[in-house]
């Protein structure tokens, strides 16, 4: 009768997790963008107390709500269970039903598409992106800001470097392995491919034969911008493409956190999805560093790491006496699920990686690249750009993209995704970049 | 595999990993909780026994000759000393300015509502009240509803804080961090001063600083020329807030994993051992192994214990009996603030002499289970459980680490 009991489940639903709310305003204090602004009363009060206001069948009342940045504090420190964050979105994606939603944000919603598109004109958009007047014409025509650090498109998609890959295999692949499903993300495919690469080749390492089969963006973008019908539909085709690879136990392994939150959490909690194939696809998906942790725990995962004094010379120029910071973005810290990549890297010999004090970088996904949230957004993360210069070091380390954008830009440091320093460690380089 | 593994960020729980740091430092902790944890709706200083006259160590070892089942019983009065003086010497490493010099005496301090309370312990921010002379002056801020200077004092004064258009009510917090400002408490400090009018000392609301509370108050003191000291507010303590804030860097910096969030949504025993606990995760239970595990998930307001309409009390993780009366009707007294407390306070799990929770059986629930805080059991007759709260849960959480460090 231990956890039965404590789970009532009407009282499991986003909207209905507003009644356990005490008032204490926990949530407020902890909540980053409120220390920051004037312009946001907080997760209580747009959260579990303007939910009350909230009839299902009428527009929201509260349009506070939209300074929300969704990084999801709020729910963690909640001692009681409400989930602030979700009603927030929720709240949020009425709003944009009820008023429409502009331009800038149906863009960017729609990063999966600009990613794939960009590809084919990588050289001039990634020329044009650094061109400081055009973004200047971006910010004041569009509301994206000029400030913020925008990707470089790779020029080559992962999934284009996959497939030249796979049909260049001379050596059919090994039926005998067990069989790992992995979950890209639009940022690897068409910003960041090396990191997909690196984690085919450090799972392949591991003796796992890796399928990429056809997925969808995972929708968070959509989400977060309150398009959420839209985001149901991606939601939908990812429970469709990979249901059933977790209903047969296969893994679905992912490298960047959000998305794969967004397919642990979201869709039901955010989204509203509580059939059975959602559930089974949430239970089947695991953050990268969490599946290598899994693994080291049954012992089965390859420790043949290679201290940092055998680390490429730039890369130790890097580290040189410092302490590696390793900032947990909320997005991971939402997983409950520790800090698999800090557990990993301490096997690596002479690494020092410690945990920033932060809640949050700030980005929050698409909510700094808008021109009125920018100021936030760099406030938010001043503490931990302040501590990572501070500690001197010129490597940090974080689990996703944008936070890594981000405090990349505000810091000074070269930030990385943890896989990285593990496939140093392993002596792996990414394969070289397929020439489309 | 962790060494230790804590479950619950309260007063236990948090120093627990503190101690555990300390005492052996190369050890693998990792701390798990629902949410923030107790200190945040806590005045932060350190109740170890109010009513003691004296030396405070004293009267607890009188108190647990009378209550030998008594959490400080448990502990022993040698973990309590120890612990407060561990904790002190932690609190004052990270700014907070925590003193714990024997022999232990209460202290005097002053609250919102005109009243006077008796902690042993205090933080900086606390601690002018002793010297605050016979005419201290208690100042509010206008149009805070959260804070009235004159249910404080006779002496009072409202001051209009320099900030600009407040399109919401202000939390504590956001006054602390708006005294983190040099400009802001500069200019309370010009407007107090104004109104000094022979006061022996300045008392504020507890919200002089997030971050550089000591500069603060130093700063204040030295441009008022008096004592300055902090009445605690409505939570969300800053000092509490402060503390947490604190002591997560200090933990996360001695490589502490700091999990707050999801709860352990039970543990996972073999035989009469604890292999681990498994967390109410997105998307699937994870579980995480450890040596041995603390159980610090406080009691039926900390959210450790459970009860339900017909009166019935459980514990949420390991399914522990609880000692508890049945009959709801007995479960409160009839005033609310009752100095003695309320029998519901007192409900919990017992644990034997090695901090070990015990079954129905009477045995140890498991050879590397331990317990700490206010989810122990406190004897019926024994002082309110608030007059010695912060005492039972560090002594409890000191003397629970010293032996889950034990487990092979
Ligand atoms: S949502 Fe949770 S943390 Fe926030 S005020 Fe309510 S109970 Fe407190
Ligand atoms: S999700 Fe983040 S920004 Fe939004 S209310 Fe919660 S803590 Fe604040």
């Amino acid at each position: 009768m231990t956890t039965e009991l404590r789970e009532l489940p009407y009282l499991q639903e986003t909207p209905f997790t507003a009644d356990h709310c005490l008032k204490c305003n926990i949530c407020t204090q902890a909540c980053p963008v409120v220390s920051v602004t004037d312009l946001f009363p907080g997760p209580k009060t747009v959260g579990p107390q303007a939910q009350r206001f909230r009839d299902p069948d009428l527009p929201s009342p509260d349009r506070s709500v939209e300074y929300c940045s969704g990084c999801g504090i709020c729910t963690l420190v909640c001692p009681h269970g409400v989930r602030v964050m979700e009603i927030n979105a929720q709240a949020k994606a009425k709003l944009a039903e009820a008023r429409g939603f502009s331009l800038r944000d149906w863009i960017l919603g729609h990063n999966a598409w600009w990613g794939v598109l960009g590809t084919l004109f990588a050289p001039l958009l990634n020329r044009l992106f650094r061109f400081k007047p055009f973004r200047w014409l971006v910010e004041k025509t569009l509301g994206i800001s000029a400030r913020a650090a925008f990707p470089t498109w790779a020029g080559y998609t992962f999934r284009s470097w996959w497939r030249k890959r796979e049909r260049r295999r001379v050596v059919p692949a090994d039926n005998s392995r067990p069989v790992v499903v992995y979950y890209h993300g639009c940022s690897t495919n068409s910003y960041e491919p090396h990191i997909g690469k690196l984690a085919v080749q450090i799972l392949e390492h591991n003796g796992f034969r890796v399928i990429v089969p056809p997925q969808a963006c995972c929708g968070l973008p959509l989400q977060s911008n309150g398009m959420f019908a839209e985001a149901r539909r991606f939601a939908r085709k990812n429970v469709h493409a990979l249901a059933d690879y977790a209903r047969r136990g296969i893994p679905i392994v992912g490298t960047a956190s959000s998305c794969i939150m967004a397919l642990k959490s979201d869709y039901e909690h955010v989204l509203g999805m509580h059939d059975a194939d959602t559930k089974a696809l949430a239970s089947g998906v695991y953050d990268f560093c969490e599946f290598l942790w899994h693994l080291h725990q049954q012992g089965k995962l390859k420790t043949d790491f290679r201290p940092v004094s055998a680390f490429p010379l730039e890369v130790r120029a890097l580290i040189g006496d410092s302490i590696v910071p390793y900032h947990a973005p909320c997005q991971l810290k939402a997983h409950g699920i520790g800090r698999p990549a800090l557990d990993l890297l301490d096997l690596i010999p002479e690494l020092r990686a410690i945990e920033m004090d932060a809640e949050c970088c700030g980005i929050a996904g698409t909510y700094g690249y808008k021109a009125e949230k920018r100021q936030i957004a760099e406030d938010v993360g001043a503490p931990l750009f302040r501590r990572i210069r501070e500690s001197g070091a010129r490597l940090a380390i974080c689990d996703t993209e944008t936070c890594r954008w981000h405090i990349a830009q505000m810091s000074g440091a070269r930030v990385v995704h943890p896989i990285e320093l593990l496939a140093y460690a392993y002596g792996i380089a990414p394969e070289q970049p397929a020439i489309i | 595999m962790d060494d230790l593994l804590i479950i619950g960020a309260g007063w236990a729980g948090l120093s627990a990993a503190a101690f555990a740091v300390h005492l052996k430092p190369s050890a693998k902790i990792r701390l798990i909780a629902q949410g923030i944890g107790s200190p945040i709706v806590t005045p932060a200083w350190l109740s170890l026994l109010d009513s003691a006259q004296g030396d405070v160590l004293e009267s607890v070892r009188d108190l647990v000759t009378r209550h030998p089942e008594h959490p400080y019983a448990k502990a022993g009065v040698d973990a309590l000393r120890k612990a407060v003086q561990l904790f002190a010497q932690i609190g004052a490493e990270i700014g907070l300015g925590y003193q714990a010099e024997l022999p232990l005496r209460n202290k005097r301090v002053f609250t919102a509502l005109g009243s006077q309370q008796s902690p042993a312990v205090l933080p900086y921010g606390y601690q002018g009240a002793a010297i605050a002379g016979a005419q201290p002056l208690f100042i509010g801020f206008e149009g805070w509803r959260d804070y009235y200077p004159a249910l404080s004092g006779a002496h009072f004064a409202l001051i209009a804080p320099p900030i600009g258009a407040r399109p919401w009510d202000l939390t504590p917090t956001d006054y602390a961090r708006h005294f983190d400002q040099p400009h802001f408490r500069a200019e309370v400090a010009r407007s107090v001063k104004a109104r000094l009018n022979g006061a022996t000392s300045v008392a504020f609301p507890a919200v002089l600083g997030l971050e550089g509370h000591a500069e603060v108050v130093k700063m204040l003191q030295d441009q008022l020329g008096v004592p300055v000291f902090e009445l605690p507010t409505l939570p969300p303590s800053v000092p509490g807030t402060r503390l947490y804030n604190k002591l997560r860097r200090y933990l996360l910096d001695r490589r502490v994993r700091l999990q707050i969030g999801h709860p352990v949504r039970r543990g996972v025993l073999e035989g009469k051992r604890v292999l681990g606990v498994e967390v109410a995760a997105a998307g699937k239970p994870q579980f995480f192994g450890a040596k041995a595990v603390i159980l610090a998930t406080g009691n039926l307001y900390g959210g450790g214990l459970f009860s339900d309409d017909r009166g019935r009390v459980w514990e949420g993780v390991f399914g522990i009996p609880v000692q508890h009366i049945a009959d709801r009707q007995q479960w409160f007294g009839v005033h609310m603030l009752a100095p003695e407390g309320h029998a519901v306070h007192h409900f919990g799990v017992r644990a034997n002499a090695y901090m070990q929770p015990l079954g129905a059986d009477g045995a140890p629930v498991a050879e590397n289970l331990f317990v700490a805080g206010h989810i122990l059991a406190h004897p019926m007759d024994a002082p309110s459980p608030f007059e010695t709260a912060e005492g039972v849960a560090l002594a409890t959480a000191y003397r629970a680490v010293e032996l889950a460090l034990m487990q092979p």
